[in-house]
């Protein structure tokens, strides 16, 4: 049987191990499920055992003294690490985690672990790659080759079944993880791809995005609650959990809706944090953060003498690449292909894996994602057409090589006030005309009438089969209408206004709605019931001024309960 | 499903000043007896949604547990932070818990959100230590429910650890 060679991307924050399987590069949910490990260490001095990943995270706090973590930066130094009584070298810490990650490898996959492919920043000193070698030995692997991060990426990309020939030989690789950033631009010399140049940031990542929106949300809280000292460690990590779990849903829909019950509480009263955040609002805040990427990238080129039009693709790396502002920020920048179908947090040990297979000769087949081969967007009107005067620019929804299924959505404005409709036309391709695209369908979505700019959501859910399920929303107006499109067949195979459209989705009103619909409910209860349930109802949308919710809501209850209450005397 | 389970708190009418601490503990039980009332509809429709699911044959996604849990958690906090929390009230917190609990563990999960056990690192993840040094720790207070889905940790807890004595003083 051949040998199995893993390969290991041993970060600063998160640890990943991948292997082939049937020729193709697969990542091993190891822990929890996932596949991605923390890069912690920690001594149990009672139990004198070596804790790593998760648990070993969540002992930081607990035992400061007995654990450490981003262990990477200070490979190649010669700095003992203390751990309670007993002190370790950087080596010995990171075969701790190499360990690890091989031996729950090894009961995942069946099969004893003996070599390794261990990825390193493209910017590590030989000394750096050295104690690399050093910390696989001393986990009793072999390693059987030191590859730059970057160049994994690239290399599993490679491996992808759906390819966009590209003329040029230069590849940028642009990596924005948790903590760092790094770009790189590689060369393809036939199989070799040679790094000409490595710039970064040790102290930028998809963190310090996180920090901007915990600062928003503290002003914001700030504002209800001025004065008060209410940020404790609670509510702190709190914040930080609501920022992450925004800007995550901030990068597949515009707007966010932030619905946190008791942030804090003052006077015996609990502060809540209730807003929505435009995706907009959020980029704003982000947006020297982006910029400093930016000027790094610009470095990148400058150190390998080339332009930006030089470059043939881009691949990107790290989970924070998924934030549409980073792939608008690049494609400004690079009019090139974007790659990122796959797994950005796995596709360096993916690549590890690959070049493993490479060395042991095993054949590498193809990776099979479904990805959308086109963009798909919707026509507006921020460009006119010269000849015929109307609007003809192409609005990505869903950008090219996505994998699908997936969901997006993007927030355009009416032109006018009380306007009648939008005309939804929907095209597939890449250039910012839509007469050079190709169209898929197109309907009318009426509005109701609204002032001048008022958003309308377009929302596209593509899936597996080919179809796009497209919602356009008023926001607001609870006016919604639901269309779906066949994109090999290029036409509207189903189209309805949705059901919920002009109701309110409340579970009290739902409750009032079951009791009406019991036949054994007399007709007087029934007829104030209707009544209240339609001026709550009224109420909650805001359809009259004046309105007092609070007072509607404690009739409506005291109706339901007289109602209920009726209901069981009858039996 | 998207529920949104406290909305009605920011909409509680402010106090309006002095009364007779009989009245207000009385009114204290009408606002409470009405926010029951309210999440008893709640959950009576989350459990027709999870019904539903199970007939359709459908995985129902279990983040909205968690949201709903969350919520309830965050708040429950907010109400023990006040001096005056009447037994009647704990009592209500109390049942209101058991349902949410029965309902996760319906659907596979469980939530870990008591203090006063021993600090597992599996389960719980420390985020301040009250007893630097010690070797033994208990969990002394849960800012965050974490939860266990078929035996496998989703999240875990993020607790202040301290040492056993120290649980009495905090």
């Amino acid at each position: 049987m051949r040998e199995i060679i893993c390969g290991i991307d041993l970060g600063t924050t998160n640890s990943s191990i991948a292997c082939l399987k049937d020729g193709k590069a697969e990542a091993l949910p190891i822990e929890e499920g996932q596949a991605l490990v923390p890069s912690v260490v920690s001594l149990d001095e009672a139990a004198n055992t070596i804790i790593v990943g998760r648990p070993a995270r969540n002992r930081l706090a607990a035992f400061p003294n007995h654990t450490v973590r981003s262990i990477k930066r200070q490979m190649g130094q010669n700095t003992p690490v203390r751990l309670g009584a007993q002190q370790f070298s950087p080596e010995e810490i990171s075969s701790f985690i190499l360990n690890h990650l091989v031996n729950q490898a090894s009961q995942v996959i069946g099969h004893k672990i003996k070599q390794v492919v261990i990825t390193v920043p493209a910017y590590f000193n030989d000394a750096q790659r050295r104690a690399t070698i050093q910390a696989g030995e001393l986990a009793g692997l072999e390693v059987s080759r030191i590859v730059n991060e970057p160049t994994a990426a690239a290399l599993v990309y490679d491996y992808l079944s759906f390819q966009q020939e590209t003329s040029s030989p230069y590849i940028m690789v642009y990596d924005l993880g948790g903590g760092t950033f790094d770009v790189s631009i590689l060369e393809v010399k036939g199989e070799i791809k040679e790094v000409l140049a490595s710039c970064g940031d040790t102290a930028l990542g998809g963190d310090d995005f996180d920090e901007r929106l915990v600062d928003f949300f503290r002003e914001q809280l700030s504002d209800k609650a001025p004065g008060v000292p209410w940020l404790d460690t609670a509510a702190r990590i709190r914040l930080r959990d609501i920022a992450e779990k925004t800007k995550i849903g901030l990068s597949d829909q515009p707007f966010y809706q932030v619905s946190e019950a008791a942030i804090f509480s003052i006077a015996r009263k609990p502060v809540n944090l209730h807003l929505e955040i435009k995706r907009g609002e959020f980029e704003e805040l982000v947006a020297d953060l982006v910029e400093r990427t930016a000027e790094k990238v610009k470095d990148a080129l400058q150190e390998a003498r080339l332009q930006p039009e030089d470059i043939g693709k881009i691949l990107l790396v790290g989970g924070a690449t998924r934030m549409p502002v980073v792939q608008d920020m690049l494609k400004e920048m690079f009019d090139r292909p974007i790659y990122h179908s796959l797994d950005p947090d796995l596709c360096v040990a993916l690549g590890a894996a690959a070049q493993g297979g490479l060395i042991s000769g095993e054949p590498l087949g193809h990776i099979l994602l479904d990805v959308n081969a086109h963009s798909l967007g919707i026509r507006t009107i921020d460009e006119i057409d010269p000849e015929t005067g109307e609007g003809d620019w192409f609005s990505i929804i869903i950008r090219r090589n996505t994998r699908i299924p997936t969901r997006k959505a993007e927030v355009y404005f009416t032109l006018r006030k009380d306007q009648p409709a939008v005309n939804i036309e929907v095209y597939q391709g890449e250039a910012a005309s839509c007469l050079e695209n190709v169209p898929v369908g197109s309907f009318d979505f009426p509005l109701k009438p609204a002032p001048a700019l008022s958003p309308v959501i377009v929302d596209f859910a593509y899936d597996k089969e080919g179809l796009i399920h497209i919602t356009v929303d008023q926001k607001g107006y609870q006016n919604q209408k639901e269309v779906t499109l066949d994109i090999r067949q290029k036409k509207i195979i189903n189209q309805e206004i949705s059901p919920s459209a002009g109701k309110v989705v409340n579970y009290i009103i739902e409750k009032a709605r079951n009791l009406l619909a019991e036949a054994r409910l007399p007709g007087g209860l029934k007829n104030d019931l209707n009544r209240l349930v339609e001026a709550y109802e009224q109420a909650l949308v805001g359809e009259e001024e004046g309105q007092d919710i609070d007072g509607l809501e404690d009739e409506l209850l005291a109706a339901i309960e007289d109602a209920e209450e009726r209901l069981i005397e009858l039996g | 499903m998207n529920f949104k389970i406290f909305n009605f708190l920011k909409k509680s009418k402010p106090s309006t000043g002095l009364q007779e601490p009989a009245s207000q503990v009385l009114e204290e039980i009408k606002d409470l007896r009405k926010h029951l009332r309210k999440q008893n509809f709640l959950l009576e429709s989350f459990k027709t949604e999870i019904i539903k699911a199970i007939i359709d044959d459908r995985h129902p996604g279990i983040d909205p547990y968690c949201d709903v849990a969350d919520s309830f958690f965050y708040y429950e906090a907010a109400l023990q932070a006040n001096e005056h929390v009447s037994p009647e009230q704990l009592e209500a917190l109390g049942i209101i818990w058991d349902k949410i609990e029965n309902l996760m563990s319906l659907a596979g999960l469980q939530i870990m959100r008591r203090a006063g056990g021993d600090f597992d690192a599996k389960i719980y993840e420390a985020i301040e230590n009250r007893a630097d040094g010690a070797a033994e720790l208990i969990v002394l207070q849960v800012l965050q429910p974490g939860y266990i889905f078929k035996n496998m940790v989703l999240k875990p807890a993020k607790v202040v650890v301290g040492k056993k004595n120290h649980h009495s003083e905090g």
